[in-house]
C-alpha cells in the first residue's frame, strides 16, 4: 500500500481530533479502580482466614465427637491365649511335655494344625461358625477358647453314633467345638461336600482329642510364638484391670478360665 | 527497562494489576481510536459515547484478553462491534450496510463537509480529505480508517470487521482509490 502512502501522510497531517480531557481522566480513573478492586484480589484477601478457619472447626469437631463416643469395647475376655512364657515348668510336667513333644514329631503335620487353629483373639466367642471352606484354611476354626476344649472332649470310649441331624444341630448351635470333636460315620462324611470333610478330617479324632488337654499344657509350657506369649500377658494385665475393679465375677470367672489355660503359668502371689 | 514496551507487553502488565501500563496503552490509541468513530458517525457527542464505551469494555474484559492475539486487533474489534451495535439502535442508521458483502450495492453516507467540526479545519486540503471520506460507503470508509487510525493491515481489518480477507482487501482497495480520486480532483 505505499501507493498510497500520500493519502494517509495528508490526513494524519490534518487529522487531530482527540477526545475531550475529561473523558481521558474518566478512563483513566476506570482503569485505576478497576485495578484496585479486582475481584480477584478479593476473593484472595478472605480466601486464606476462610479456609484456615474450616480446618479449624472441623478439626475441634471431629476432636469432641471422638470423645464423646464410646470407647471401643476391649476383646472378649474370652480370648484365649495359646501360650504362656517361658517361664520354666515345674519338673513334674518335664516329662509329660517331652512326651508331648514326641507325640507331636509322630504326627508331623497335625500339631501344626492344632497350634494354627488356636484362636489367639477372639473377639466375640459366641460369633457365628466359619464355613466349611474356612475351616479347612489355616485361620481359626473354632470361636471356643482353647480352655473349653477339655470340657468337650468325650470319653475315650467308642463315641455313640451321633443323633440324626447332627449337623444341622450344631452348625444351629455354633459349637465348633463340639463339632470339632464329634465322630462322624462314613455316610455322614461321604454326605458332606468336599470342604468339610477336608474340614472334618483336619479335625483330630475323638481318641487324640482326650491327649489334646495335656498337649495344651505341654505345649504351652514348651516355647511358644511370640505372639502367643504376649496373647498370656495381655490376659494377665486384664485380669489385673478386673482384679482392681469392682467387677469380681467377671475377674472370677476369667481367673478360672485363665488357670485352665494356662495351669503352668505363675500367678501373682497375692491373686 | 525498555523506553518504549509494546502494546503487548502493556496489556500483559496491565493485566497484572499495574495501571500505569494502561496510561501508556491509552495515551498510544486514544487519538486513532476517537477519530475511528468520529468519522463514522454524525455527531461529536456520539462519538465520545462510544469511545468510552469500548475502552470501559476493555478495562472490564481485560482478564480476558488473550496474549496471542494482537492489542490492535482486540481494540478495534471491540470497537467495531459497538460501532455495529450503535447502528443498529439508531434508526436513521444503515447498520445493514456493514452486513453486506456487495459493497458495489452499499450506499454512500451523507457528505459531512456542512457539519461544524469538518468546517473548523483551517486548510481546504484537510476539508476536501474529510470530504471525501465522508463520501466512502461504510464498509469502506471502515476499512480505511482501520487501515489509518488503527494501523491494522488486510488480515487484521478482516479480523476486526468480521470479515473475510478477500472482501477486507477489496474494502480497502476501493476506499483508498477513491481517495486518491478526490484528491487529485480537489487538487
Amino acid at each position: 500500500m505505499s501507493e498510497f502512502e500520500p493519502i494517509y501522510r495528508a490526513l494524519r497531517e490534518h487529522s487531530r481530533e482527540e477526545p475531550s480531557p475529561e473523558i481521558d481522566r474518566a478512563i483513566r480513573a476506570a482503569a485505576r479502580r478497576a485495578v484496585n478492586a479486582r475481584p480477584g484480589g478479593i476473593t484472595r484477601s478472605w480466601f486464606q482466614p476462610m479456609a484456615a478457619a474450616a480446618v479449624l472447626v472441623l478439626g475441634v469437631t471431629t476432636v469432641l465427637v471422638m470423645q464423646k463416643a464410646p470407647p471401643t469395647s476391649p476383646p472378649a475376655m474370652s480370648t484365649a491365649p495359646a501360650a504362656e512364657p517361658t517361664a520354666g515348668p515345674p519338673p513334674a510336667d518335664m516329662a509329660e511335655k517331652a512326651s508331648a513333644q514326641n507325640e507331636a514329631r509322630e504326627r508331623k503335620e497335625e500339631p501344626i494344625e492344632y497350634a494354627e487353629r488356636v484362636p489367639i483373639m477372639q473377639p466375640k466367642p459366641q460369633a457365628v461358625a466359619p464355613a466349611p471352606a474356612a475351616a479347612a484354611s489355616a485361620a481359626p476354626v473354632s470361636a471356643a477358647p482353647v480352655s473349653a476344649l477339655p470340657m468337650h472332649v468325650p470319653p475315650a470310649a467308642p463315641p455313640p453314633p451321633p443323633p440324626p441331624g447332627a449337623d444341622q444341630l450344631l452348625q444351629r448351635t455354633q459349637d465348633a467345638a463340639a463339632k470339632r470333636d464329634q465322630p462322624m460315620l462314613p455316610s455322614e462324611q461321604s454326605s458332606r461336600t468336599g470342604a468339610s470333610s477336608a474340614a472334618a478330617e483336619a479335625e483330630a479324632p475323638a481318641p487324640r482329642a482326650v491327649e489334646a488337654a495335656p498337649m495344651a499344657a505341654s505345649r504351652a509350657a514348651a516355647p511358644a510364638p511370640e505372639r502367643q506369649l504376649e496373647s498370656a500377658e495381655s490376659w494377665l494385665d486384664r485380669l489385673r484391670a478386673l482384679k482392681q475393679s469392682t467387677d469380681s465375677t467377671r475377674y472370677e470367672a476369667e481367673l478360672k478360665a485363665f488357670k485352665q489355660a494356662h495351669p503352668n503359668h505363675p500367678l501373682p502371689t497375692d491373686w | 527497562m525498555n523506553a518504549d514496551p509494546s502494546d503487548h507487553t502493556l496489556m500483559l502488565r496491565y493485566q497484572a494489576g499495574d495501571a500505569a501500563a494502561f496510561d501508556l496503552l491509552y495515551a498510544r490509541h486514544r487519538g486513532g481510536l476517537y477519530r475511528y468513530f468520529l468519522r463514522q458517525v454524525k455527531t461529536r457527542e456520539i462519538a465520545e459515547e462510544l469511545y468510552q464505551d469500548v475502552w470501559t469494555k476493555l478495562i472490564a474484559a481485560r482478564l480476558s484478553w488473550q496474549p496471542s492475539a494482537q492489542f490492535n486487533t482486540w481494540l478495534y474489534t471491540l470497537a467495531h462491534n459497538r460501532l455495529i451495535d450503535h447502528y443498529r439502535r439508531d434508526a436513521r442508521a444503515r447498520a445493514v450496510e456493514f452486513e453486506s458483502d456487495d459493497i458495489e450495492q452499499l450506499h454512500a453516507p451523507a457528505s459531512r463537509v456542512d457539519e461544524p467540526s469538518v468546517q473548523a479545519q483551517s486548510r481546504e486540503a484537510a476539508a476536501a480529505l474529510q470530504s471525501a471520506l465522508a463520501t466512502l460507503p461504510a464498509p469502506q470508509r471502515e476499512a480505511f480508517l482501520l487501515s489509518l487510525e488503527g494501523g491494522l493491515g488486510v488480515a487484521e481489518i478482516a479480523s476486526s470487521a468480521g470479515i473475510g480477507f478477500e472482501a477486507a482487501k477489496s474494502r480497502l482497495r476501493y476506499a483508498l482509490n477513491k481517495m486518491r480520486l478526490a484528491l487529485k480532483a480537489y487538487a
